[in-house]
């Protein structure tokens, strides 16, 4: 069914170590140019907001945060999903570390959304669909945490989380559409894939590097605790007594 | 912009300041938490290796 050039490269542990050590320093160069211009152009550049003031530059990082936090569940669920189809160690690895940076990524959401709610709408939180969707979120990492660290470290630890996963994902589209099938406090959405951005290209652009900025530190974080893991894993392999012979030496 | 005007955030300084410090701080806890480990790892594996070549 999976071809075997695919099995060789993608379920190799040893592979992806090797590759991503070639990968990483790009994935640094990159972020560090998004997060500059992301950081300059939200703090200094972009003109303040007509209604909000220079409260709205809270956007460049609150944004960013909570769209990260969706896409790190989005690929810990598609791990999950794989881990329980092929039973890739590579997916369940990428499924655990991926929640260790997500749940970090929804607390950020949380916290700096309740720092621009009180002085824009005048309270820190109120249980609207929007707040309360992100927070359910934030639970499902945890339990996919709390489950991963009292189960016994074995294949049945991973199906288990995976499943978790997996199911979870139901929530994704919910904290999607919440601002628009529920009357809410929070604002619509600012950049959609469907229509023009509701948000001035000076505005944009450094939203747009954030955004990036955000993801590839996702991507650095993801991959280094991916090799740890890994190393952990395969500290009996003879690739990894060639690997680091010449450290020993 | 001076540097009052940046500082002071149109009133919102301390929203927006602590928003940003916050945001450095968790990618600062990350960035930590991830090579602790990697040394960590590291370490294991010079053990490891070491115990296996004197036996």
């Amino acid at each position: 069914m999976i071809p075997q050039w695919f099995k060789n490269y993608f379920f190799s542990l040893r592979a992806f170590y090797q590759t991503s050590s070639l990968l990483l320093p790009w994935l640094i160069a990159a972020f560090s140019v998004c997060f500059i211009y992301g950081l300059a152009g939200g703090l200094f550049l972009a003109p303040a907001d007509y209604q909000q003031g220079d409260a709205f530059r809270i956007i460049y990082v609150h944004v960013p945060a909570a769209l990260t936090a969706m896409a790190v569940y989005s690929i810990m669920a598609m791990s999950g999903l794989m881990v329980l189809v092929f039973r890739m160690k590579i997916a369940a690895i990428c499924m655990t570390c991926s929640a260790q940076i997500g749940v970090w990524f929804t607390f950020l959401a949380l916290v700096t959304g309740s720092i621009w709610g009180k002085p824009m709408w005048g309270t820190w939180w109120i249980w609207d669909a929007r707040l309360t969707s992100v927070l359910v979120l934030f639970f499902l990492y945890l339990g996919f945490i709390i489950l991963h660290s009292v189960l016994p470290n074995n294949s049945g630890r991973d199906r288990a989380c995976a499943i978790l996963a997996v199911v979870g994902v139901i929530n994704l589209p919910v904290i999607h559409y919440s601002v628009i099938w529920w009357n809410t406090l929070h604002q619509g959405p600012t950049i959609s894939k469907f229509a023009r951005p509701s948000i001035a290209p000076a505005m944009l652009h450094p939203l747009l590097a954030m955004i990036a900025a955000f993801l590839l530190f996702y991507g650095i974080i993801l991959l280094t605790r991916m090799r740890n893991e890994i190393l952990l894993r395969e500290i009996k392999s003879q690739w990894i007594k060639e690997e680091f012979s010449h450290e020993l030496a | 912009m001076n540097l009052h005007d940046i500082l002071h955030m149109g009133g919102y300084a301390a929203y927006v300041w602590t928003t940003y410090a916050l945001t450095l701080l968790v990618f600062g806890i990350n960035i930590f938490a991830s090579l602790r480990e990697k040394t960590r790892a590291k370490n294991k594996i010079r053990q490891f290796l070491m115990s296996t070549n004197e036996s």
